[in-house]
């Protein structure tokens, strides 16, 4: 019986046991180890505390989601991952993010090396106003690749990956990104993000654009690439988080302070049969408000 | 929020509540008949298993409908898949005291009259009060009550061994009452599983609050 197995699973937490969940998994041998490690993370706006103190793992080439009403801080932690807010002024963090056990607010830390490793997927496609062919390429090229053979590899690779490649091969030079369909464009900025090779991509709310149809097309390529990638993805979509994700985290605003904070971080098995929280169960149930 | 959701959540449960009750008191009836020798009182509880059967029949529809088209997760997820379980179980139950009721009436048309032992009337009630205590596990989420039902489970076992040997004893010393005494092994049987189907109820509803299997039924 599935449902015995699911909850025998289910009782013991943390993601070491996240071998096996899924029947497409990797062998019982295989380790997860963290890829983020989020260590009493808070993060400011000025003086405004918009995260407090949120600590979870972030398991290596698994999807996790993070879930939560508008405004309890998704988009904050999920951008702090590779600094997005640097440029934002009077933004800064506390605690630690660790990526590969480095902080990555170390002062050491390069952020453009750090972005390499960590691409990211917006919630409204972003294709450049270039051709499908050089949307991907642009970021091989600033990241230095001068070889056009090796380019013109790495693109169909992508594109490919990206579960684009049999839509565009034939209009590569001549269309421009922007004149494909949203879904279209969605993926086209996945392999741009994942044509660097990162580590980790990020995709906040990827599909909130997007059709049934070519959010379920998003949804298969994610399952597609977490065997290679650590997928970080905020969504608004709980179904699609239970569709798509190994653990999920669910955040909340506190009322008192307005700071966001992490609720529940399990295994997403468990998050939608049995969570421990009232507040995640009132959440996802939609008893919310 | 979701109040159209709430409504049919709490529909469902109402239904589940209703097939409950009719089944207590088809089974209360049908051994009321046995012990009263009411033919008529029986006939009235095997007309009556057809609305048990129609009201399974929506309950598991409208589950249907609600997983369908409301995604529900979590708790609501596990009351719903325990509603629809319980319902078959309920239903199951409801066979069982029409079972019982038919045998009264043939039992009726037998000769000699045979007495009733007084473990098969105490058989009917321990069934009452776990089809009772189940259903009252369920409404007050409480797994205390549910696992209760194991002893009073093993209590029927029991009283079914002693039911069936004095059964045997009557057929043996008069073996003019052997149709009677077949008749009854198969009533003192029907009652013993109708027990086991409120131990399933009880599993049932273990999972539902807790979210883990136990057996109530060794
Ligand atoms: N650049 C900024 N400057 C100041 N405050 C900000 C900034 N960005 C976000 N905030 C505030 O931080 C809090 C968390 O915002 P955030 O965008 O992380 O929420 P969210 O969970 O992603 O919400 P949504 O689901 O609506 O996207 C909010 O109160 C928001 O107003
Ligand atoms: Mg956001």
């Amino acid at each position: 019986m599935t449902m015995r197995s699911a909850m025998t699973l289910s009782r013991s937490i943390g993601f070491a046991d996240l071998v096996g969940t899924r029947t497409r998994t990797r062998s019982a041998t295989d380790s997860v180890n963290a890829k983020i490690e989020v260590r009493n993370f808070s993060f400011f706006y000025g003086n405004f505390k918009a995260i407090n103190t949120v600590s979870m793992d972030i398991p290596a080439n698994h999807v996790t989601a993070i879930i939560g009403p508008s405004g309890c801080g998704k988009s904050t932690l999920l951008r702090a991952i590779n600094r997005m807010h640097d440029a934002t002024i009077g933004a800064h963090a506390e605690g630690e993010m660790r990526f590969d056990g480095v902080n990555v607010y170390d002062p050491a830390v390069d952020s453009v090396l750090l972005r390499r490793r960590v691409g990211m997927v917006f919630q409204r496609p972003n294709p450049f106003q270039l051709t499908i062919f050089d949307n991907v390429a642009y970021g091989l090229r600033v990241n230095g690749m001068r070889d056009k053979k090796l380019i013109a590899q790495k693109v169909e690779e992508s594109l490919k990956r990206a579960a684009l490649w049999d839509e565009v091969k034939d209009r590569l030079f001549k269309s421009l990104g922007t004149a494909l369909s949203g879904g279209q464009q969605q993926r086209l900025c996945i392999a741009r993000a994942i044509a660097s090779d990162p580590e980790v991509i990020l995709m906040d709310e990827p599909c909130s654009a997007l059709d049934p149809i070519a959010s379920l097309k998003i949804e298969d390529l994610i399952d597609d690439l977490r065997d290679q990638f650590t997928i970080v993805i905020v969504t608004h979509n709980m179904q699609q988080a239970a569709r798509v994700s190994d653990m999920t985290a669910f955040m909340l605003m506190n009322r008192a302070t307005r700071a966001g904070e992490l609720i529940e971080f399990d295994q997403t098995d468990k998050m939608f049969t049995a969570p421990s929280d009232q507040r995640t169960e009132d959440y996802i149930s939609g008893q919310f408000g | 929020m979701r109040h159209r959701y709430a409504r049919q959540l709490q529909n469902v449960h109402d239904d589940l509540l209703r097939i409950g009750s009719r089944v207590e008191h088809g089974l209360a009836d049908a051994m009321r008949a046995l012990t009263t020798a009411d033919a008529e009182l029986a006939t009235n509880v095997v007309a009556g298993d057809r609305e048990i059967d129609r009201t399974h029949v929506a309950i598991d529809e409208q589950i249907f409908e609600l997983i369908a088209t409301q995604q529900p997760v979590a708790s609501d997820l596990r009351t719903l898949l325990a509603t629809s379980a319980i319902a078959s179980e309920l239903e199951r139950a409801g066979d069982y005291a029409k079972g019982i009721a038919k045998r009264v009436t043939v039992l009726l048309n037998q000769t000699p009259i045979v007495p009733i032992p007084a473990t098969i009337g105490r058989m009917g009630e321990l069934s009452h009060q776990m089809l009772t205590q189940s259903l009252d596990a369920f409404v007050k989420r409480d797994i205390a009550v549910a696992r209760g039902l194991a002893d009073i489970d093993a209590q029927v076992d029991d009283l079914e061994d002693e039911a069936n040997a004095q059964i045997r004893d009557m057929i043996k010393h008069d073996v003019a009452t052997l149709e009677s005494g077949l008749i009854l092994l198969e009533i003192t049987y029907m009652l013993e599983r109708l027990a086991d189907r409120t131990t399933n109820i009880g599993e049932r509803v273990i999972f539902m609050i807790n979210n883990t299997t136990e057996a109530l039924n060794q």
